[in-house]
Parts: C-alpha cells; structure tokens; sequence
C-alpha cells in the first residue's frame, strides 16, 4: 500500500509538470500586453514603467525561458511576484483557508444530506419519498447556480434575515452555511440520485439474495452488506468533487463576497494576471491529485478487492 | 427533542421582542452623534498597494495621506490642504509653502524634505510605480526615465527643498495649471521610515493624513482606519473607518440593504431603481468628471474627411441613449468635457447636436459611405447594448448597411487601438484628474496626449494650448476654450455620454459627500446612532 501510495506521487510528477507547461504557454501566449491589461482599461501605464516591469518579469525573455525561470523558483517554493508586484505566495496563504472552508462545508451538507436521501428513496423505489427525490434534484440540475445564489440572497438574507449576507466576518460556520449549501446543492442531488441507484442494483444482486436465504433480518442485509458496497461509487463521486469544490468556487465566491481561490483567479484572469493564474492553478492541479490518491486509498476499507498491497 | 423546538423558539421570539424593543429605544435618539464619533464600513475593491506614488485607491489614499492641495468636492476649486499655497509668477518656477505643525502618524513631524523624497521615489522609472507619469511635467524627469539603460541620478532636478517648510519646484515647461497636480495623493509625503523597508511600509503606511492604518493590509480583507488625533487639518469626526472588498458591487448593495456595509459607490446600474425607491434620500448621484466617446481611425482613409465624421456624430441621438439604454446613469455629451468641469462649454460641438437630416446630407456632400463598418470596443457587459443601439442610429440614419462589432478583451483592444489596427471608430473612456477642460483636452486629443490614441495632431490646436499652459488659472481658460472650438471643427473623437455613478448609504449616516470625486471627503461623515 505504502508502495503503491508512492508511485501515485511520483506520477504527480510528470502530471505537474505538463500541467504548468499547458497552463503558462495558455496565460502568457495571449494576445496583448498583460502590463497594459493590468492598467484596467482607464490608465495608461507609462513606456518607463511598462519596460521596467517587462525587465522585472522576464516578458521580455521567450516563452521558454519564462517557463523555467518560473518552475525554478517554483521549485524553491517561490510562487513569484504578480504584475503588481505582490507575492502571489501571500495570496493564496490569504484565501485557500476561505475555500477550504467552504468546500468542507459544502461537502459535508453533500454527505450528511446527499446519501441519506438517496437511501430514503433507494429503499422505497417507486413510492412517494422516490418520486420527491427525483422531482426535487432535477429541480437542482434544472436550475443555474448562480439563480439560486442571488435568489437565496436576496431572499434569505436580505429579506428574513436568517443568514448573513456575503462576506466572512461572522466566522464558521454562520458565513458559510448558506453559500456552502447552495455550492453543495448540485452535489448533493447527484449524491442522492448515485446513492438510490446504486442501493436498488445492490438490493437486487445474488449475495443478497443468498443472504435472505440464510434468514439474516433484512436491516442487518441493507446494514451490513448493501450499504457497504452500495457506497462505492458514491465515494469515488464524493472523492473528485471534493477536487471540485477545493478548485473554489467562482460564481458563488464572488456573489458572497468569499475571499477564496475562485475569486481570486476570476479577477487574475480578467485582469491577464498570469502568475497569479498559473500559481492558484498549479495548486489546484495537486490538490486534486491529491484528494484523488487518499479516494483510492479509501476503496480498500470499503471493498478489499480493490486494495492494493 | 420537541421540548427543546419549543423553547428554542420560545428564546428565539424573546430575543426578537428584545431586539425590537432596542430597536424603538434607539429610534429616539437617532438624531443623536455616536458617543467617540462611531465608526463605519465602505464597500470597496482590493487597493493593492498602499504606498501613494504605486497606488489608485483614492478614498483610502485621501484618508491615508494628505499632498499639498485638495480639490473643493461641490466647487472643483483647489484649496489649502498639507500645504499653505502652491504659487508662480512665471507658472514654471512653483513655490510650495507647507503648513506648519503637521505630523506623521508615528509623530514625526512633516518635512519639506518627506515631500522630495516620496516624489524622487515615485517619479524614478525603475520603481515602476504605477503614478510615475504624475511627475513628467517636473525637471528632470526624463533622466530618472531614460529610453535606454539604467537612470545615472535618483533626484528629480527641478525640486528643491528650500527649507523645512518650502519646496521649489521647477517644470520643464510653464503649466498653469500645476496646483491640481499637486491634489493628486501621489504628491503626498513620505516618512524616513518608507524606504527602510518599502514592502513592510506598503502594507502598513505611515501617513500625514486624517486616518492612520490598524495592522497590516492583507489582500482582500477588509482595511480598518483609526482616526489620527494629531492631524495637522480639521479633525474627522468618524473615530474609524473600515474599507470591505467586494468583487461585485451587486453583492454590496445586498449587504447594504441587510445593513452589514455602510457605504456603496458606484450602485450597480440594474439596482439603481430599487435603490432610489428604497433609500429615499440616501442616494446621490456624483457629478465625477468623465467621458465616454469613439475615436475615429483618422488613417483610414473611410474617415479622413472630417464631413464624414461629423456626420456620423450628428446621426446619434445621445439623449434616447442616456435615458433609454443607460436608465440615466449618464447624461449625452455634447462637448468635451461635462458641466462639473471649469471651462467647459455645452455648446462647444455643433455636430454633437441631434440632427439625423443634416448628416444624412452631409455625409452625401463628402462623397456617401461605401463598404461595411466595424464598431470596435472592449468587453464591458454595460457597453454591449448601448454598441446595438449606436449601430441602428447609424444605420437608419445614414444608411449604412453593414455594421459588425469587434469586441475584445482589453489588453487586446489597447493594443489593436494603439497599433491602429481598428479599421473603424473604437469605444473609449477617460476620467480626468481633476475637474478642468484641460484634463480633457490635454490628455486625450493634444500631442503631448498620453490617451491620444488616433495621433490627432493640428498644429494650431497644439500651439493655443501650449500657450495655455503658459498663462496662469483665470487667463489660460478662454484659451483651451478656444483651442476646443477648434478641435469640433476636424472632429477627431466623437462624445457619446458623461457617466454618472450614484452613491448609497446606511440610516447609520447623517449625510455623505457625493460631488466631483465621486464619494467626497469621508471625514465629514457623522455616524449616529
């Protein structure tokens, strides 16, 4: 196992690497000066500055040379200078404990919310609390996120009061339900629906029928057994969202005032902010990999067949 | 579990009935100034950079620091501020005489030489500081920025500090109109301290102004200000001030209505009505002077006539614009510069009038259009009905058939616009720096322009201006007036609309200034309680 945990990080490698090459030729071949796209459309940036801040940040080195004089500071964890001249190092040690809270927390409503309903419904296809199910997470996946994000606003917030606004100044979690919750909603009806899916075709396979055979009460069956193996889509799913939703989340990070990754590399990417672009980008790329191997890992407990040894 | 429901709820009805009965307690005494002057939030964006000279965070930068002058919000005047006066006889040899008494927020008291040094710093081009261009006009400054190689001197040669409380300062050229420059933040002075450590100073200035800085800066997290009690000018009333970044000034607006900020500015356009109808009376609009135009590709050889040009201004209805597309969040432009600025003439531009008969002849007069148009612009969600509309003017009014947009992201559309690679009219905006028809003129239609990105050049209109720029305040105004005139006559830019921005603001507030800065001077705020 701690083998196979270390060849999985040394495959990070290569996939790091063509990650940053892909990302950085993407941010920094774009047409227009990215010293003038700084300036925001109202100011311009003097030629002396702009030539000093060319020189500063090596624009005017080919694309190449770029790449690795960025990897080699990279490499000695320096995540550079963003064209105005703040690390970007600052600027992510400022905004991933915003995302990692809101994606905790979103992903926590998923599981703790998702995988019962799917239960619920799972054990009463085709009855009442199935159908609920259904016409309520299609509801979800019928309707835009960031519709549900302004309405549960203005409606929640502004209206009853009942949630803060935007913003995190009241802390976890009361700043964090409501964004989370409808960051998580997509999520957790996915979840739901996987769970009651996966549930029925459990219900219906050989072992449980032997398993009836033998006289095991059905709750010990559904406990034991169905459950078990039921959950081990589910924990891929639940495993690549949380990729998801640490990749920050942009529109709802930006409707609630949230000072994470997504807002962050929203206004880099608006303002052609290369370095801060490909810093919060490489980092995500390794969180996902990441949270990818510890899912893998995951599987052996719920499924021996699948451990590696 | 249900016992619990219910006296959850039993405790949640009470803490209601208290709030409510706090709530009446404190409407009687709402007219009331809070006790030590009470504090309130502004909705703002991330500044970046807290050092004056790499900054454009103004209403933080105002409260931070304080340069010589200050612009009168309501009269666009300049007046006193961290200095006495700032005079000429020849409006190229300005003296500036400093008030006396004045402290850094760490105590230290002001010096002619703080003033010499944050501008030598700013104006040096290896600094790269973002208001470097705000020292060009001064001696020297063209050494401090070579074309090639590395600057020899770090000093601007034309500011001597003469002594603790004068500076001498020395233009390349006369400017009449220096004294507004010196209202620019970027004029501030900075303490010994800065240059010890200008990273650690950036996110924790120290400054002349009203307001001192509460910890450090961190990127997107609210900024709290402390008033500064040993300011040298009329003390603020609001004992602090925290600036809270938003991304979206919808989201403030939300917060503002759930009573979490204080301040918004500018109100989004599409919340601008729910705002006038909720607010009542707590809503303004600035007069902050802009303007919104095309620029004409003068090298195509489609627009070389000046006929054709002024056609195509005359066959915009500006007004059915403002008021139908804009829902008044701008006012038609029909002159260079908008009322709010000294010198401006409305009726300056006979071709900025309304007239769809007039140019449909005109433009049969030049020779008629032939071949399609492109309207280029940059990508602005605000902008893209308002290209539509321009487009069906000129089509039912001049005829053209063929009209098709280029719009890019910015960084992309300044570099078409400054390669003249727009083979038609390029939407543009310009804020000026202070409220003058020079700030209009100088920089977005004169040679020396740094926005002047068709290359107009006329050398009658060159030479009245710089013969503006030599005469003092009052003399020099009906100078640009008539160096304008002239600019209507070759038509090089097409004013479409002065925006206007609106102001929101809390109960918590007795009154905010809204003028030509946009939000005003933030030290009269009183809050209540």
């Amino acid at each position: 196992m701690i083998q196979y945990a270390l060849r999985r990080l040394l495959q990070m490698v290569p996939v790091l690497l063509g990650a940053t090459i892909l990302i950085f030729a993407l941010v920094f071949a774009l047409p227009g000066d990215p010293i003038q796209a700084m300036a925001g459309g109202q100011r311009t940036i003097p030629e002396p500055v702009a030539a000093a801040l060319r020189e500063r940040y090596n624009l005017n080195d080919p694309l190449w040379l770029q790449y690795l004089k960025y990897m080699g500071g990279l490499l000695q964890g320096d995540f550079g200078q963003d064209f105005s001249g703040r690390a970007v190092s600052d600027i992510i040690a400022s905004s991933w404990p915003t995302t990692v809270r809101l994606a905790i927390t979103a992903w926590l409503i998923e599981i703790v919310v998702g995988i019962p309903l799917g239960i619920w419904a799972g054990l009463r296809q085709g009855r009442l609390p199935d159908a609920l199910v259904a016409i309520v997470t299609t509801l979800v996946f019928a309707v835009p996120i960031f519709v549900l994000g302004y309405t549960a606003q203005i409606v929640l917030g502004v209206n009853l009061g009942w949630f803060p606004v935007a913003g995190t100044s009241q802390g976890w979690p009361t700043s964090y339900l409501l964004p989370a919750t409808i960051l998580g909603l997509l999520g957790l009806a996915t979840t739901a629906r996987l769970t009651r899916t996966s549930l029925i075709e459990n219900l219906q396979a050989d072992y449980v029928r032997t398993a009836v055979a033998k006289g095991i009460p059905r709750r010990r069956i559904i406990r034991h057994h169905v459950l078990r193996n039921s959950l081990v889509p589910v924990v891929t799913y639940l495993g690549i969202d949380l990729g998801f939703l640490l990749g920050g989340a942009v529109i709802i990070e930006g409707i609630f005032n949230l000072p994470g990754l997504g807002y962050e590399i929203f206004q880099a990417i608006q303002q052609q902010n290369g370095p801060v672009v490909v810093g919060i980008s490489t980092l995500l790329v390794a969180i996902f990999i990441i949270v990818n191997l510890v899912v893998d890992l995951l599987y052996g407990l719920l499924d021996p067949r699948t451990r590696h040894v | 579990m249900t016992t619990s429901t219910r006296r959850t709820r039993a405790a949640l009805a009470l803490a209601a009935t208290a709030t409510l009965l706090l709530a009446a307690c404190s409407d009687e005494g709402a007219a009331e100034p809070a006790a030590e002057g009470g504090t309130f939030s502004v909705a703002s964006s991330d500044p970046q950079h807290l050092t004056p000279g790499n900054s454009w965070a103004a209403k933080e930068m105002m409260l931070l620091f304080a340069p010589p002058l200050a612009i009168n919000d309501q009269t666009g005047e300049f007046e006193p501020h961290a200095a006495k006066s700032v005079t000429s006889e020849d409006q190229q040899t300005w003296t500036i005489e400093l008030q006396e008494g004045w402290t850094f927020h760490n105590g230290e008291p002001v010096t002619a030489q703080n003033y010499a040094d944050a501008w030598n710093a700013a104006a040096l081009g290896a600094n790269a500081y973002v208001q470097n261009n705000a020292f060009a006009m001064i001696e020297g400054y063209d050494e401090l920025n070579p074309s090639e190689g590395t600057a020899t001197t770090d000093t601007l040669s034309g500011v001597q500090v003469v002594d603790e409380d004068t500076l001498e300062v020395t233009l390349s050229k006369p400017y009449g109109l220096f004294p507004y420059l010196t209202t620019n933040w970027a004029f501030a002075p900075l303490p010994e301290e800065a240059f010890e450590d200008p990273e650690a100073f950036d996110k924790a200035p120290i400054g002349n102004g009203p307001y001192a800085i509460k910890g450090d800066y961190a990127v997107n997290q609210p900024l709290e200000l402390v008033r500064y009690d040993n300011y040298g000018g009329e003390p603020a009333l609001a004992q602090g001030i925290t600036f809270v970044p938003y991304t979206d000034m919808g989201t403030a607006y939300n917060d503002l209505l759930a009573g979490n900020v204080d301040v918004v500015y500018p109100v989004p356009g599409d919340r601008l009505g729910d705002a006038n109808q909720r607010l009542e009376g707590r809503t303004a609009a600035s007069s902050i002077p802009n303007l919104n135009y095309f620029g004409f590709p003068l090298w195509e050889d489609q627009f070389s006539d000046a006929r054709v040009r002024k056609a195509f201004s005359m066959a915009i209805d500006r007004e059915t614009l403002t008021s139908s597309i804009l829902r008044d969040a701008g006012v038609p432009a029909t002159s260079i510069a908008p009322e709010s600025a000294a010198g401006n003439q409305q009726d300056a531009c006979a071709a900025c009038v309304y007239d769809p008969e007039g140019a449909k002849a005109l433009l049969e007069e030049a020779g008629g259009w032939e071949g399609d148009l492109v309207l280029w612009a940059y990508q602005d969600p605000a902008t893209d009905q308002l290209l539509q509309a321009i487009a069906n003017q000129l089509r039912t009014n001049l005829g053209i058939e063929e009209i098709t947009f280029q719009v890019q992201p910015w960084a992309q559309f300044a570099e078409a616009v400054a390669g003249h690679e727009t083979g038609g009219p390029y939407l543009a905006y310009w804020g000026a720096f202070f409220p003058h028809v020079a700030a209009f003129l100088e920089p977005v239609v004169s040679a020396t322009g740094t926005s002047n990105d068709n290359d107009y050049a006329n050398d009658e209109f060159n030479a009245l201006m710089e013969k503006a720029d030599g005469l003092d305040f009052e003399q020099s105004q009906a100078i640009y007036q008539e160096a304008e005139r002239l600019l209507w006559e070759d038509m090089p830019i097409m004013p479409v609309y002065h925006g206007l921005y609106t102001a929101a603001w809390s109960e918590r507030l007795a009154d905010v200034p809204v003028g030509l800065a946009g939000l005003g001077d933030l030290t009269t705020v009183q809050v209540t309680n």
